[in-house]
């Protein structure tokens, strides 16, 4: 009889065992890839990381929760913009601006998420998208945040290399701190609450639980990842304007990177970022001009074929009968 | 101080009068029926005791506190489970799981998870589902997923377990099982109402029977007078109750 | 000078009404959030911007066109694309307009490139005087085609037999396929008269303002507002949020300037969901 963990799922002996070794691998590789990679694989890798950020951020509020944050790119934009001030205006360290760009993505999100989480799915969707294009505009008519022409941060002292190695890290310390954070959760009377809020919220709060005060704490630890990698972005790019951080692919790519990893799953939004990113990279980022269509076609394609993602797919043979579960599953 | 109580509870959808100014009074340690044809307005009266709906106009009160305002989870953590008709199991998770939230978050302050583990092995055996434990609930058959309904509700605990049609697709053998379910459930002191439409089990385990007809309590009193009643015959059991009474009384002969 | 405010506000209103009808229905009936609605209007607006350049007509005369264009595309779309993934729930049918949105998006691009389009008709200048208001004559027609088109549908939905087994199916799937409702061709059907309606609606759009492909962004805010403030699903209540949408629209401009008005759109939209998220009738009509 294979083990169980206090959540009654299969822990067996072996598996486990497969899965920490090649996980440890995977770990250390990561942490070796600036000594052994030229310069523009560990940009490249960080961008993966950050956009690994992003999607466990929307995994959290979305995956689990079933709140589709649409807007979540507001807590992004938020993080660069108050790590660009305080740095440009007040002359704030970096690593205070840093924390401070955190603190303000969760204070906004908790303080708006207590008063528009009592509602249901459907309006928060919409109230996301609002705040999101409601941040956008605010910033671009500010003064302090330089409006449309932007900021520009001060310059990180040190070489290419330092730099690149600098930012290669702390986008992936934050990625794993934030894969950490899912992990804790998902084995705790927390991930519970959040799936059953997800499936149905009636019957979860028959069964004892309050659903706001859970979805508020789920955005807001969404929103702390989320604004932590603005910040960072902000500091790493050195110049920022609305156009930039409030673009329409990311906060779509995000969403993509989610649901073809697994929503809901611990590592899947991670594996969603790699994937997409390095093949978004090296296959199609020549053909700007088509790169909406082919995010969008992909994202379309996800939900029809591999609504539970390509995780899920993992181990079992490829039929006929499996690529089409998806739609077997859902279609009216 | 009454147990469980309504006075004059109501309910409108826009025009429709779903329930209209119902009075009931249910009492400590008793199984309490309720009947009525489909649309009459039932599970909307447990979706008003439970809090998912709110009361259009008149008063609830269990133990002496009145129910109006209160959220789903205050109710549920005075003591009022329920299980769904149209069974709400959280379809990702495993059965185990499901029963699991009810016994973490079912009663306040919250347990532990690796308590709640082991009340939701036991409750699951207790209703026997016990193999089927770490399966997945979307492969669960239409039984097992009724007797996990009842399991997540009685988990918690409940003073009051509010039951709507658990026996309804189940076939007799596993009406039987269930009608026993209730009836030690009932005997170890939990107050029950339930919905149901399968008569031979409501006439044989409730002591008191609350018809509803277009939203309006058409009648209230033990299985033998409702079973006499002019017009709760006339506009609900009717032919149906009467073949059966014939049949009961064959059988008997 | 405030009547001149509330007449234009009127005005502009009974456009925003109809759009946000064309939300709120298929919300209505199938539950669907359709994020690629306000591309779809963009992409009546760019329809009727090529024919009256290719065939120098009336814009007006295009609507039926981009109408029936749009219509088309709203049926298969519903029925080979978003039907595949309707028992998904509001996340995945969400993600799916999501991405459509975006697909739509690129499509315009790569035909008419990122530019601002919109057309302008010889009569556009010209308008009469009321208790000294000034009213446009292409906005107040404008104004009677999308009223027209609203109350029509509104009537079509309730009195026509396709009307009501759209109605039922809405209300109760399984009940309404067994009394032999196609109900994959009722939604394929709803979903086209909402994007039909939204083509309609996009040659009016660009009647009164020009449009760049992006554009839908403010659209899908405009609609999500009207569409909240009626009641979602709410037909007669769309009209009525359309209204209020087009006062506040002119009154913004007015009080605040050009520069606020999407910044008074986008918190009024806020206030709305946090102090009124069941609109001004307090329930939803069908679903
Ligand atoms: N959420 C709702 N919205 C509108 N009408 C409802 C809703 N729930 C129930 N109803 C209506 O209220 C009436 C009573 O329904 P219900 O309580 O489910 O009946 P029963 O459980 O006795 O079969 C029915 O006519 C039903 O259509
Ligand atoms: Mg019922």
């Amino acid at each position: 009889m294979a083990e169980r963990d206090r959540l009654g799922r299969k822990t067996t002996a072996g598996g486990a065992w497969a899965t920490r070794t090649v996980f440890g691998v995977l770990l250390l590789a990561a942490f070796l890839v600036p000594l052994a990679l030229r310069g523009y694989w560990v940009r490249l890798l960080a961008n993966v990381f950050m956009f690994g950020i992003l999607a466990q951020g929307v995994n959290i509020i979305a995956g689990y929760c079933g709140y589709l944050a649409l807007g979540n790119i507001l807590f992004f934009g938020l993080g660069a913009y108050v790590t660009a001030v305080l740095m440009t205006h007040f002359g704030v360290p970096f690593p205070v601006a840093f924390a401070a760009s955190g603190a303000g993505a969760v204070i906004f999100s908790a303080g708006i998420g207590l008063l528009i989480l009592r509602l249901k799915g459907q309006y928060f969707l919409m109230a996301t998208l609002a705040l999101s294009e409601l941040m956008r505009e605010v910033i671009s008519s500010l003064d302090i945040t330089g409006g449309g022409r932007g900021l520009t941060l001060p310059m990180f002292t040190g070489g290419a290399a330092t730099v690149n190695n600098f930012f290669y890290y702390l986008m992936l310390l934050l990625m794993l701190a934030c894969t950490f954070c899912i992990w804790l959760i998902d084995r705790s009377y927390l991930g519970l609450a959040f799936k059953a809020i997800k499936f149905d919220e009636d019957a979860a709060s028959v069964m004892g639980i309050n659903p706001p005060p859970y979805k508020t704490a789920a955005w807001a630890i969404s929103s702390l990842f989320t604004g932590f990698a603005g910040s960072a972005f902000a500091y790493w790019m050195g110049y920022i304007d609305p156009g930039v951080v409030f673009e329409i692919t990311p906060s779509i790519k995000m969403y993509l990177m989610m649901v073809l990893g697994g929503a809901g799953t611990v590592w899947g939004p991670v594996a969603g970022a790699l994937f997409i990113e390095l093949v978004s990279e090296l296959a199609w980022s020549r053909f700007m001009e088509y790169q909406f269509l082919i995010v969008g076609s992909i994202l379309i394609l996800t939900c029809l074929f591999t609504p539970k993602g390509l995780m899920d797919l993992v181990g079992k043979k490829f039929t006929w009968s499996l690529f089409t579960k998806g739609i077997r599953e859902n279609k009216i | 101080m009454k147990f469980l109580e309504g006075a004059g509870v109501s309910r409108y959808f826009g025009g429709l009068v779903a329930v209209n100014e119902v009075d009931f009074i249910v009492e400590k340690g008793e199984i309490f029926g309720l009947i009525g044809p489909n649309g009459a307005g039932k599970t909307t009266l447990l979706n008003m005791i439970n809090g998912i709906l709110p009361i259009s106009a008149g008063k609830l009160y269990f133990q002496g506190q009145c129910l109006n305002g209160l959220k789903p989870h205050e109710i549920t953590h005075l003591g009022i489970g329920r299980a769904f008709q149209i069974v709400r199991p959280f379809e990702g998770l495993t059965a185990l799981q499901n029963v699991m939230v009810g016994g973490i978050f079912g009663s306040k302050p919250r347990k532990n998870t690796k308590e709640a583990s082991r009340g939701a092995e036991e409750m699951l055996a207790f209703v026997g589902l016990s193999e089927k434990m770490n399966s997945q609930v979307a492969g669960l058959t239409i039984p097992d997923r009724k007797r996990l309904e009842v399991a997540r509700a009685l988990v918690m605990n409940p003073k009051l377990l509010l039951l709507d049609e658990v026996m309804s697709a189940l076939n007799p053998k596993e009406v039987d099982a269930m009608m026993e379910m209730v009836t030690k459930v009932n005997s170890q002191g939990i107050t029950v109402v339930m919905i149901e439409h399968v008569m031979r089990a409501t006439m044989a385990i409730c002591h008191r029977i609350l018809v509803l007809h277009h939203g309006r309590r058409i009648a209230m009193d033990t299985p033998q007078e409702i079973s006499q009643n002019e017009e709760v015959l006339k506009s609900y059991l009717g032919e149906r109750f009467a073949r059966m009474e014939a049949e009961r009384r064959r059988t008997i002969d | 000078m405030i009547l001149q405010m509330i007449i234009n506000g009127l005005l502009v209103g009974g456009l925003y009404a109809s759009i946000g009808v064309s939300f709120s229905l298929v919300y209505g009936i199938m539950g669907i959030i359709n994020l690629a609605q306000g591309t779809q209007i963009i992409l009546g607006a760019y329809l009727t911007c090529a024919m009256v350049q290719f065939f120098h007509i009336d814009p007006f005369l295009t609507l039926p066109v981009s109408g029936f264009v749009l219509f088309c595309w709203g049926y298969a779309i519903q029925r080979c694309i978003i039907n595949m993934v309707g028992k998904g729930g509001v996340v995945l049918t969400s993600l799916l307009t999501f991405g459509l949105n975006l697909v739509l998006i690129n499509i315009i691009l790569l035909i008419w490139n990122a530019d601002f389009r919109g057309v302008n008709p010889a009569y556009a200048g010209k308008n009469f005087e009321l208790f000294g208001a000034t009213i446009p004559y292409v906005r107040l027609a404008v104004f009677f085609v999308a009223v027209v088109a609203t109350v029509s549908l509104h009537w079509f939905l309730g009195h026509t037999q396709t009307g009501n087994a759209i109605h039922a199916s809405a209300q109760n799937k399984r009940a309404a396929q067994i009394v032999g409702i196609n109900i994959r061709h009722s939604y394929a059907l709803t979903f086209a008269i909402s994007s039909g309606l939204a083509g309609a609606m996009g040659t009016l759009y660009v009647i009164l303002k020009p449009v760049s492909p992006f554009s839908g962004a403010d659209l899908l805010m405009i609609l999500f507002l009207v569409a909240v403030l009626g009641g979602l699903g709410n037909i007669p209540g769309a009209l009525l949020g359309g209204v209020v949408m087009g006062l506040t629209d002119s009154f913004s401009v007015l009080c605040l300037g050009m520069q606020y008005q999407k910044i008074v759109l986008f918190l009024g939209f806020i206030l709305v969901l946090i102090f009124l998220p069941r609109g001004f009738f307090g329930r939803r009509f069908y679903g």
